[in-house]
């Protein structure tokens, strides 16, 4: 048939319906709007994560052929030499990078890196101002042993021109460096982290005590006969392997991009199946207000069906408006949702850096795919939503569809479907998690978590059909709300759906969240018994990348009153291409004062194996994504060669989303030549104020550089503080699908209350009052909402199931006691009832105030 | 008794002014069964809405025993339709959901006043409309005519002093016409109520004890 004049048609009754129902029209387009800003946000915000760190990535390393780099561990300077006699390489460049504190620009810190300018200036993608282009400029940045570059928001922000001092501590050591020139990085460099600051290599190395080691060696190859390098990168690292140090990793530059990938996947998988969430709750928004939209429009349809539109041109039409709408929805969706984004990039940026990798994001970066992936989310959400009330419609007959009367009144909803749906979604949710946890796919856990979503979505009309079945309140609004809603329950069966969903996953997320954050309480509790701490101040903006000074140790075991200090060294690596860390202490002083929780060991004493051999204590996190038990061997690649180490016992830990391998500090010392720490736990003899000691260590330590000094409370609050603030963004996105879900709520009521108003008007005509009409609306919301939350807090609870004992479990590791947060839940209850007779106000007022006359003139 | 005097109403359309009721003065005495006839489009209906309460005069007054119906708050012209008026309408109208003896109960539900008595009476009149059987039926399972029957009971529960009935025969067929016609006169006499009856049939108008002819809302002399 001819679409364009019968769509068209159909499209400027469309129109005027839209703003004939002006509140309906802006709801709907309201909830896909926020489905949409959800997803954006959060994919913008990943797509930021990424793109900066391989920004800053290219900023140190240009883009070379091919990279060695040290693994946990810097690497020997004599590999410069090696790869440089190599016949395959064109040009070598060695880097060195290190977090440096800013003791006179407290809250700032440098990431300081080294750079050989003469070698680099085919790898390079920034300019050095007014520098390097003429000799003299390229010699002072060599010569003259104090000289830095630094970005220009940096310089601004500390206030400091060319020629300007800075003074720097990194591991104990202080340099007083000279700036000399701003970098200014190329713009498809965007992102890039401010703090970079550029070096000749050798002033890195003498300043801060780091002569004859490098982090990396990037080189540029010569391509072969065919012109491509992937041959002969490969025949260059089969002839470097024997000459290789064990933790040095080399090959293809992209590799440590996949990596970072790799290791935020799971970080950002979690977000945007959140994000996701908010989309599925706008679609049964949008299912209501199409089927809404084709109950007010039945007559035209009947009417086009009579006059020769057949059953799937009614589909295409009705799922074409509802496109467009969606594509204006869409649209806005975008546009919030970079607003959104931005908001939460501070948030997103702390926590990539406080568990994975140093991440400083100013602002967003726009990805026109990621945005128009998100926008075609938005539209098949739309498709899918408008496509089931439209087939229903496309079934009517034209005959029936042309009788006069109250579509409502003929709406019917058949439970059993609903049921079979329920079970079908229960099922599969049974089988996802399934896979999830034995056939070792942590994804389907996901799709665990949307399978009992969903049943609990399919579930609300026979719960909302049960909830009718008990006697209506004693009033006459009450008899009317109760039957009415019985009638509604078309219309309110997916609001009560859509809240469910809001709710269950509002209600899951909190469990899990306070779970896990009471779980890392009780465990923060146990595990640190220390009274006093100390870090290098970086820590807390840059992660422990900042190594501690080592006379820290010393200050602090001749400070009067300290009984034992425990020394900590943390290093981020990867074993077997996943990340872990690495870390060690001393385990005499751990068992002595902070004894460990361990799960399982070898026979014997786990401390004393570790201190006595080649054996690691692994977190329960480590074994369960590794698969490993007391007895399994590790092997560790160090600078001193790869070292097999047995597990002796397996033991609680919440540091690390990567899963922590712990040795004792003499067997890390040996195998790594490291003599670095990272933090140093303070024990103080009985009766000694931890706030005297702690004043008098800041005080000696204050000229060495910026330190933080944490008590005990103050460890736990800064622990906390990083827990709250890494479920920040799950957070608002919980509230961003209770908000869609009460819209839906005055969505439902609208929809209906425009369905019914010759009812009210009959009511009117009857004797009703506007406040009876007004209690009677406000009670039908309160059977919608109390429907809705009852499934949602139900399902609520086996979201939260799923959430700790599939997903976390598939792709973290760890152990989450089960903690109840009564008064939080009952907060969200309370809360959504609330919110559904808010959401309820201005449809009840609007029906309220209709004149009896008009509503009756309606039909 | 039912008065008005000089009674206007005017609609906007837009940009077009519609003038509804052009200078309506009549007087309708208790007990009175009056027809108002006319073609459609004349006022008819809006002429029965404000005699109901339903809607207000753009000028001119109007009262019901009294009641100044042009100048009462909307909580005033409620308590008045809970008290002193029943309607029947066209189209039935009665709560899908809930049984005909429900509906039938309806205004007394509104007024909070149902009890044993109000119960007996819905009874009686589901009695005597013919539909006893029919009491815990639903609207749809219904025809026509006993939807209508529903309505009346439903209009006369609450004992009100005026009946007001749009078109109650429009929808129904000659028999069934014959009979609800008959029950509204039978029953407004039984229990002295006044009837304001608007009907295009001019058979249905000669039942009445008098008759209004409306032409572009205006009484024809």
């Amino acid at each position: 048939m001819n679409w364009f004049p019968t769509l068209r048609v159909f499209l400027s009754h469309g129109g005027r319906d839209f703003f004939r129902h002006k509140t309906l029209s802006l709801l709907n387009l309201l909830a896909l709007t926020v489905g949409v800003a959800a997803i954006v946000a959060i994919q913008t915000v990943n797509e930021t994560a990424l793109r900066s760190f391989r920004a800053s990535l290219d900023l140190v390393a240009g883009r070379p052929d091919f990279t060695i780099e040290g693994q946990g561990f810097r690497l020997p300077e004599k590999l410069i030499l090696l790869l440089r006699n190599d016949p395959a390489v064109r040009e070598v460049t060695p880097t060195i990078q290190l977090v440096a504190s800013l003791p006179d620009h407290p809250g700032e810190f440098l990431h300081l890196v080294g750079v050989d300018p003469f070698s680099n200036q085919e790898l390079v993608t920034y300019h050095l101002e007014d520098a390097l282009r003429s000799p003299t400029d390229a010699i002072a940045f060599v010569s003259e042993s104090d000289t830095i570059a630094l970005t220009r928001p940096l310089a601004d922000r500390l206030h400091l021109r060319p020629g300007d001092t800075l003074r720097a501590v990194s591991a104990g050591h202080q340099a007083n460096l000279r700036v000399r020139f701003m970098l200014e990085p190329s713009s498809d460099l965007l992102g890039a982290d401010d703090h970079l600051a550029i070096a000749d290599i050798a002033t890195v190395q003498s300043s801060f005590g780091l002569g004859g080691q490098i982090d990396r060696i990037e080189a540029l190859l010569r391509p072969d006969a065919s012109g491509k390098i992937t041959a002969v990168r490969s025949s260059l690292l089969e002839r470097l392997a024997p000459n290789l140090p064990a933790h040095a990793r080399a090959g293809s530059p992209e590799r440590r991009g996949q990596e970072v990938e790799k290791m935020l996947g799971a970080f950002q998988l979690n977000l945007t199946a959140l994000s996701l969430i908010a989309l599925v709750v706008g679609m049964f928004l949008v299912t209501n207000t199409v089927a809404a939209n084709v109950a007010r429009r039945r007559a035209e349809l009947g009417l086009l069906r009579s006059l020769g539109l057949d059953r799937r041109s009614v589909i295409i039409l009705i799922v074409g408006e509802s496109l467009l709408l969606a594509l204006l929805g869409a649209g806005l969706g975008i546009f919030l949702g970079l607003q959104v984004a931005r908001i939460l990039l501070q948030s997103v940026s702390s926590t990539v850096t406080s568990h994975y990798v140093l991440l400083s994001m100013k602002d967003i970066i726009v990805n026109p795919w990621s945005l128009l992936g998100a926008g075609l989310a938005g539209l098949l959400a739309a498709g899918l939503a408008a496509w089931w009330p439209a087939r229903e419609a496309s079934l009517v007959s034209p005959m029936d569809a042309l009788q006069p009367g109250n579509s409502a009144d003929r709406a019917s909803s058949p439970q059993s479907p609903f049921l079979r749906a329920s079970l079908l979604c229960l099922f599969f949710t049974l089988l996802f998690s399934a896979t999830a946890l034995y056939a070792r796919i942590p994804r389907t856990g996901f799709l665990a978590a949307l399978g009992i979503l969903l049943a609990a979505a399919f579930l609300a009309p026979v719960f909302g059909r049960l909830l009718g079945g008990l006697p209506s309140p004693p009033i006459a609004s009450g008899k009317l709300a109760h039957s009415a809603f019985l009638r509604g329950l078309h219309r309110h069966g997916l609001a009560a759906a859509a809240l469910s969903v809001a709710v269950a996953m509002a209600i899951g997320v909190t469990i899990m969240v306070h779970s896990f954050r009471a779980t890392v309480d009780q465990w923060i509790g146990e595990s640190i018994k220390a009274d006093l701490f100390i870090a290098p101040s970086t820590n807390l903006i840059a992660g422990a990348l900042e190594p501690l000074d080592p006379q820290a140790e010393t200050l602090a075991l001749a400070t009067p009153g300290v009984r034992a200090v425990g020394t900590y060294r943390e290093i981020r690596l990867f074993l077997n291409g996943t990340p872990a860390k690495l870390a060690a202490c001393r385990l005499e002083i751990l068992r002595a004062y902070n004894p460990l929780t361990f799960l399982s060991t070898l026979p014997g004493d786990p401390y004393e194996l570790c201190q006595k051999g080649d054996f690691a204590i692994i977190s329960e996190n480590f074994a369960r994504r590794r698969q490993i038990k007391p007895g399994d061997t590790v092997f560790l690649p160090t600078p001193t060669g790869t070292h097999p180490l047995q597990v002796a016992a397996i033991f609680r830990d919440y540091t690390s989303e990567s899963g922590l391998l712990l040795l004792d500090r003499s067997t890390y010392r040996r195998l790594t030549q490291d003599q670095g720490l990272t933090s140093l736990a303070i024990h103080l003899e009985p009766g000694i104020s931890p706030k005297t000691v702690g004043d008098s260590l800041r005080e000696q330590l204050r000229p060495r550089g910026e330190f933080l000094v944490y008590s005990q409370a103050g460890l736990r609050d800064e622990a906390l503080r990083i827990f709250d603030r890494s479920f920040a963004v799950t957070a608002l996105l919980r509230t961003l699908a209770i908000a869609v879900a009460a819209l839906g709520v005055t969505l439902s009521l609208t929809a209906l209350g425009v369905e019914r108003t010759r009812e009210i008007g009959i009511l009117r005509a009857t004797g009703a009052s506007r406040n009876q009409i007004l209690r009677t609306i406000m009670i039908e919301a309160a059977y919608l909402g109390a429907t809705g939350i009852s499934i949602g807090l139900v399902t609520g609870f086996a979201v939260a199931l799923i959430l700790m004992q599939v997903i976390n479990r598939a792709f973290f590791g760890w152990t989450i006691d089960w903690h109840t947060p009564y008064p939080s839940l009952l907060g969200i209850i309370l809360g959504m009832m609330i919110a559904c007779l808010l959401a309820s106000l201005p449809p009840a007022w609007r029906a309220s105030r209709l004149s009896p006359a008009e509503a009756l003139r309606s039909e | 008794m039912l008065e008005t005097r000089d009674l206007h109403k005017s609609y906007e359309a837009g940009e077009a002014r519609v003038d509804a009721l052009r200078g309506i003065t009549l007087k309708i005495l208790p007990g009175e069964i009056v027809s108002i006839t006319g073609p459609s489009g004349c006022g008819k209906s809006t002429l029965l809405h404000i005699l109901g309460a339903l809607d207000t005069p753009t000028s001119g007054q109007a009262y019901l025993e009294g009641h100044p119906l042009h100048s009462l708050s909307d909580d005033k012209l409620t308590a008045l339709r809970r008290l002193k008026i029943g309607f029947v309408f066209q189209f039935f109208h009665l709560l899908p959901t809930l049984t005909v003896e429900e509906n039938i109960l309806l205004p007394l539900l509104l007024s909070g006043r149902v009890n044993s008595p109000a119960r007996t009476r819905a009874r009686e009149l589901l009695a005597t409309v013919g539909l006893s059987d029919r009491s815990h039926h639903r609207p749809h399972q219904l025809s026509g005519g006993q939807l209508q029957r529903a309505a009346l009971a439903r209009a006369l529960i609450h004992q009100p002093s005026i009946l007001l009935a749009d078109e109650p025969t429009g929808n129904l067929d000659s028999t069934s016409s014959s009979m609800v016609i008959d029950l509204i006169t039978r029953l407004a006499r039984q229990e002295k109520t006044t009837v304001v009856l608007v009907t295009h049939s001019e058979e249905i108008a000669r039942t009445a004890d008098r008759r209004i002819a409306l032409v572009d809302g205006r009484i024809q002399s």
